[in-house]
């Protein structure tokens, strides 16, 4: 068991300057009042052997949260705790020394007692196997935390079996227990055998979904008249073969050549010959000869149909233009005549219109001559004779007769004129007639002379072409006729063979289907399936194995669980009694279980066998867990690597006669370790000094400052 | 498993219940060990361990037959206690469980170390029989092969007379 030896702080949380401790008895004070520098003194020792690991929630110790290890008033921060152990039972001493970088990193030196100095991961690794302990162990079985050792008692089963296995030196067994417990090799082995299930279902959906496709394609082949026997490689190919000489058979009737076509050996390459078989079936259908001169038929039919239309259209347009200009020309020798009179009219009523015009003439000069001054308005000024009124008069005959008779004759020749317009108009007509009869007439020819170059013949005016076309067209339907017959034999010849390759992929489709199925049997065959079922083999023997192991470690660490409680229950019960002298408890049992999973499960009844906690005080309480903490301590059976433990104000919540017999059994304790009491209880601090029978340090810390950091004198 | 011999246990699964499918199951196993030379064998369809069988050199197996779809198969203490007292006459106990899935096969395991319960057919495992599984399995595939048609139409009846014809012991009341 290691034993402090000596601690030397600097810049380490209260500290500034640098202080040093030395620990040469088994029973060490540190006493003064609150906040000067006690507590950082023993965080000192816990910061150096764990270094990061003692910072922060992790540690389930709320103040520890937001820690900081640099002292505020030193800038730079300059932090350095040395401590130094030796062995009680070889001598051997080691120095550790943690210098703090940063608030993640620090630097760790171990000198070892031959000298040998290490750093760094090397230093670690050092540490951690001469300390054997986590810090969550330090904290359970060494330092005596109030949050800590309080949880023995009030936190939840599984952390008070926990933190007393730590006590009992078991917590090697309990962390490997609780490794394979999270190693979760059972989920895991599942999860393994659920993930091939997943893929094997997966194969399973597609294989299924294949298997109804092939149903139906059987269903198909039976109805295309395949039989059983057929559905195989060898009918596959034998329908090829037949195809191959259908092909070959229809290109010679048609005189056409057939495209290379090999029957492949195996089915697999016979999409390749379907493919060139589709190819060739369609190249015949629309290139075999008779298909061509359909083809040239459908087109001579159609030119000749519109060589028909077209000269019936013409020769409509031609007989209409003539009856019109048939007509017209009977009606010009009317129209002429009619023509001849009117102009005979016009010169007559323009000649009648001119006279009537001079007279008029004559008529207004003599107004005119009237309405001058100093005029006799009663005599003529043409012929002097002498008329009453004469100026009236003359006005009234040139209105009365005069205007309205040439207003007369100008509207005869207004009607003469509008005759002779029409008239010249619908000779304009006549003359347009004409000139499209005669371009009907010309079209016609035009017609004429296409047809005779389609005809290959010449088309006289004694020809009637309408019936030769006739004639031409029927010539063409019935050569169609014929062909028709011959083209769709060979197209249903041609029709069958296209069926027969339907036939043989048929057969292909079952053929790759059933190859899927085998490609999955052959999945079961593949070295990466065997390795796989081999895996799973192994896995399941490290299950069980593991199983196996688990099973050993548990009754190993319940037996050792089991010797250490029998020893140190006796203690405690006697500690209890001894500190707590509570009268309504008589006897404390501890006793030890093994939980489902295996693990120690540990339990403090009263006399009467129940549970022990609910019923409790405060000061009880803390009693128990000091008892608990102090009766492991002082057991020889648990198995601890340290020789001290260190208790940080444990009067808390504990009366004077609480008190008086706690320090009774610090000093049976020391007998077994050396006990670093830290202490602002001055009743507890007497207490310690006057009944503690072993030699004694006392370190008194008297004052603080921000400069200096802990006033400490050793007393 | 082949995918032929998945497809045909698929559709006597499909038609017989779990229960019959089982027992079907159990009667093509044994006729697999009669195939496989196993000179004494007794096929029990009611009560006791399901199987025995016996070679000639002595090789002696009392097996007991589970059948599922699932992940897992329930050995109960029954079958432990009738497979245990077979042991005094020299038979190793056998638990043969067959998974119905297209990726599986029957797992032989020696029964005597394995815990009664629900039991996970991948923890059985560590206790196959890999040479007996070996040995057996292309015989039982055979025996379904042969009997598929015969056993789809008649059932349990259709197998118990050829495991009478084959002088295998039928104890089926």
């Amino acid at each position: 068991m290691m034993e402090l030896k000596t601690l030397k702080v600097r810049g380490f949380r209260a500290y500034t300057e640098e202080k040093e401790f030395t620990f040469d008895n088994h029973a060490i004070f540190l006493f003064g009042e609150n906040h000067r520098g006690k507590s950082s003194t023993l965080n000192a020792v816990e910061w150096c052997l764990f270094g990061n690991e003692c910072i922060g929630e992790k540690t389930l110790i709320p103040e520890r949260k937001y820690w900081e290890i640099p002292n505020r008033n030193i800038q730079p921060p300059n932090v350095l705790v040395e401590v130094e152990l030796r062995d009680k039972e070889t001598g051997d001493e080691l120095t550790i020394t943690r210098k703090w970088v940063s608030a993640r990193k620090d630097e760790l030196k171990v000198i070892l007692r031959d000298g040998e100095l290490l750093q760094g991961e090397e230093a670690q690794e050092k540490l951690a196997q001469l300390l054997k302990s986590s810090f969550r162990d330090f904290l359970t079985t060494v330092y005596q935390h109030q949050e800590a050792i309080r949880a023995i008692l009030t936190q939840d089963p599984r952390e008070r079996n926990e933190a007393i296995d730590r006590l009992l030196g078991l917590s090697d067994y309990r962390n490997i227990l609780r490794g394979i417990e999270m190693a979760k090799l059972g989920t895991e082995q599942k999860k393994m055998g659920g993930d091939f299930d997943n893929f094997a279902g997966a194969i399973d959906a597609v294989l299924r979904s294949r298997e109804n496709d092939l149903k139906d394609k059987r269903v198909k082949a039976v109805e295309k008249g395949l039989k059983e026997d057929r559905l195989c490689e060898k009918g596959a190919l034998g329908i090829a073969s037949e195809v191959k000489d259908q092909l070959l058979k229809f290109a010679s009737e048609v005189n056409l050549s057939l495209a290379e076509l090999q029957v492949p050996e195996q089915w697999r390459d016979l999409n390749g010959f379907q493919e060139i078989a589709d190819g060739e079936i369609k190249r015949f259908r629309s290139e075999m000869p008779d298909v061509k001169k359909q083809e040239d038929l459908f087109k001579r039919q159609a030119e000749i149909r519109a060589l028909k239309e077209k000269y019936e259209q013409k020769e409509n347009d031609w007989n209409s233009t003539k009856t019109k200009s048939d007509n017209m020309e009977k009606e010009s020798a009317k129209l002429q005549k009619e023509v001849k009179e009117l102009e005979k009219k016009i010169t007559e009523k323009q000649k009648e219109r001119s006279e009537m015009s001079t007279r008029g003439a004559v008529i207004t000069e003599a107004l005119n001559y009237l309405r001058l001054e100093g005029v006799d308005k009663n005599t003529c000024p043409v012929c002097e004779t002498e008329k009453p009124d004469l100026l009236y008069e003359l006005e009234k005959e040139r209105a009365e007769k005069y205007e309205k008779l040439v207003g007369a004759i100008q509207g005869q020749l207004d009607a003469f004129n509008n005759r002779r317009n029409e008239i010249n108009t619908w000779f304009e007509e006549y003359d347009s007639v004409k000139r499209s009869f005669e371009g009907a007439y010309k079209a016609i020819g035009q017609v004429k002379k296409e047809i005779g170059e389609a005809l290959g013949r010449e088309i006289t005016a004694e020809d009637d072409p309408d019936a030769i076309l006739s004639n031409a067209l029927k010539q063409v339907d019935k050569k169609l006729e014929e062909l028709e017959k011959a083209v769709k034999s060979k197209q249903e010849n041609l029709d069958e063979i296209a069926s027969s390759l339907g036939k043989m992929q048929l057969i292909v489709d079952i053929l790759s289907f059933e190859e899927k199925k085998r490609i999955v049997e052959q999945i079961q065959q593949s070295s990466e399936y065997l390795r796989l079922e081999e895996l799973k083999d192994q896995m399941a023997m490290l299950v069980d194995d593991i199983e196996k192991i688990k099973e050993a470690i548990s009754e190993a660490s319940h037996e050792a669980a089991e010797q250490r409680v029998t020893a140190a229950g006796r203690v405690i019960d006697n500690y209890f009694h001894r500190i707590a002298n509570n009268p309504s408890i008589s006897k404390i049992a501890f006793t030890l279980k093994v939980d489902s999973r295996g693990l120690n499960s540990y339990v403090f009844e009263d006399q009467n066998g129940r549970d022990l906690t609910p019923i409790l005080s405060q000061g009880d309480l803390n009693a128990l867990a000091l008892s608990i903490f102090l009766g492991m301590a002082g057991s020889k059976e648990t198995k601890q690597p340290f020789g001290f433990i260190i208790l940080d104000d444990p009067s808390q919540s504990l009366g004077s006669e609480h008190k008086e017999k706690l320090v009774e059994v610090f000093d049976e304790v020391l007998d077994e370790r050396m006990v670093i009491l830290s202490s602002m209880d001055k009743e507890l601090q007497d207490l310690a000094l006057s009944k503690i029978t072993k030699a004694k340090t006392k370190y008194v810390f008297a004052d603080w400052t921000q400069e200096q950091g802990p006033e400490v004198n050793k007393e | 498993m082949k995918t032929e011999i998945y497809d045909r246990l698929k559709k006597l699964h499909h038609k017989y219940r779990p229960q019959e499918f089982g027992k079907l199951c159990q009667k093509f196993l044994a006729i697999g060990f009669r195939m496989a030379g196993y000179s004494h064998v007794v096929e029990r369809g009611v009560q006791g361990v399901d199987i025995d069988a016996a070679a000639e050199d002595g090789e002696k197996y009392t097996i007991e037959v589970k059948t599922t779809v699932k992940r897992s198969v329930n050995f109960e203490q029954k079958d432990v206690d009738g497979l245990q007292k077979k042991k005094v006459d020299g038979y190793l106990g056998v638990l043969a469980v067959l998974r119905l899935d297209r990726f599986a096969n029957w797992i032989f395991a020696k029964a005597e170390t394995i815990k009664p319960g629900s039991l996970v057919i991948d923890s059985l495992r560590p206790y196959r029989l890999s040479e007996l599984e070996r040995c057996i399995c292309p015989f039982i595939d055979e025996a379904i092969n042969q009997h598929f048609e015969g056993t789809m139409r008649e059932g349990q009846g259709y197998l118990d007379n050829v495991l009478r014809q084959k002088g295998i012991e039928v104890s089926s009341s």
